[in-house]
């Protein structure tokens, strides 16, 4: 027993050392469309119509509800889920709109032929839908309905936790462990500080 | 004795339409985007195109058969000796005159981002087709027609995009 813990302990001084990453797999999903952080315990996949929340601490997955095909998922200001329903449209002048967005009922129209790729409170990031048109980038206002063009977002930068597909479509959950000793140290210090003060 | 020849290859009468190998953006055939493709979208950004066999051209100009809002920019069509016709979409630049004779990888032009799709700019990319005859709708699948290595000719940035490996794709994984 006591070798045991002693091997581990060793193995993520190692890990520490060499900066290298843990992972473990998410079991039962594939090649999923969306990945959303609910929250630091809590990711949400879409896979097909269903959508699947995993808890990273309990490890279980649930069926929380459905979507239909040409729907996009994000979450609103409450953190909720909420559903953006996308319809595209061939058009004949630059006057018509070939996208329409729908949002609870609301209807957000615009002119270039896009889809979302980030929904959260109030603000959706869209990018052109077709790969053969020239690529932009947008945010829109769910509550005015205004589109501006953006440059490129940044993406797939590296958290202490993030989720990671390979080239069959598993889907692991990464830990940085040497972020995470950081995060610790930070979380620990900031405490004995908390408790300096009373 | 083996020469260690592919014949199927050498049956194919044309050649590559670049002095390099290009990778796809879009195969011909029913693809995740358009059923059918009636060509080959090749992710050219300024390349010189040539001709892929001996032939006349036979057209050239600004495509608006579909309208405004849908063309394919400047493009140019070639009679090739064997009956068989090629023509090249979305040019910035064409190098050759009507009723002008060409030979095989003779350069007719640049490649380009002429045209729009629903109104809006296309990517840099060549569209290109062989035909069987003039019109369009006897477009049939340059592999089959064009010698080269296929297996050189990579679908672009499919991990982002993974319906760009479908339609007659020669290697449907990459």
């Amino acid at each position: 027993m006591l070798t045991t813990r002693l091997l581990i302990v060793i193995s993520l001084v190692a890990e520490l050392i060499s900066g290298q990453s843990h992972r473990e797999l998410i079991p039962n999903i594939s090649s999923p469309q969306q990945v959303i952080w609910k929250d630091i315990n809590h990711v949400i996949f879409v896979k097909d119509a269903d959508v699947f929340e995993f808890d990273i601490i309990e490890k279980t997955l649930e069926n929380i509800g459905k979507r239909k095909p040409n729907e996009f998922l994000g979450l609103n200001e409450n953190g909720n889920i909420v559903l953006c329903g996308i319809e595209h449209f061939m058009i004949n002048s630059m006057e018509e709109f070939s996208t329409v967005f729908t949002i609870d009922g609301k209807e957000l129209k615009f002119f270039p032929t896009i889809r979302p790729i980030y929904l959260k409170g109030d603000i959706i990031i869209a990018m052109t839908a077709m790969d053969f048109l020239e690529q932009h980038y947008y945010e829109i206002s769910i509550s005015s309905g205004e589109l501006k063009e953006i440059e490129k977002p940044l993406v797939n930068v590296k958290k202490m936790l993030y989720i990671e597909e390979d080239i069959y479509g598993n889907v692991y959950l990464n830990y940085d462990t040497r972020k995470l000793f950081l995060y610790s140290i930070r979380i620990l210090k900031h405490r004995l500080d908390l408790i300096s003060q009373l | 004795m083996n020469w260690n020849v592919n014949t199927s290859e050498l049956s194919k009468p044309f050649a590559f339409p670049f002095k390099e190998y290009i990778g796809v953006t879009q195969w011909h055939g029913n693809t995740a985007f358009q059923k059918p493709h009636t060509g080959i979208d090749f992710g050219a950004v300024k390349k010189e195109i040539l001709a892929i066999g001996n032939g006349t051209i036979i057209a050239k100009g600004w495509d608006n058969y579909n309208g405004e809002c849908m063309s394919g920019g400047n493009y140019l069509l070639v009679k090739h000796t064997n009956g068989m016709h090629s023509s090249y979409f979305h040019l910035k630049k064409i190098s050759v005159k009507v009723r002008q004779k060409v030979k095989k990888g003779e350069v007719l032009g640049i490649s380009g981002n002429t045209g729009s799709w629903n109104c809006q700019p296309l990517a840099y990319h060549l569209h290109f087709e062989t035909r069987l005859g003039r019109s369009q709708s006897t477009h049939v699948n340059p592999i089959d027609y064009i010698a080269t290595n296929w297996s050189k000719v990579l679908t672009l940035n499919y991990k982002a995009n993974k319906g760009r490996l479908s339609g007659d794709n020669p290697h449907p994984k990459f």
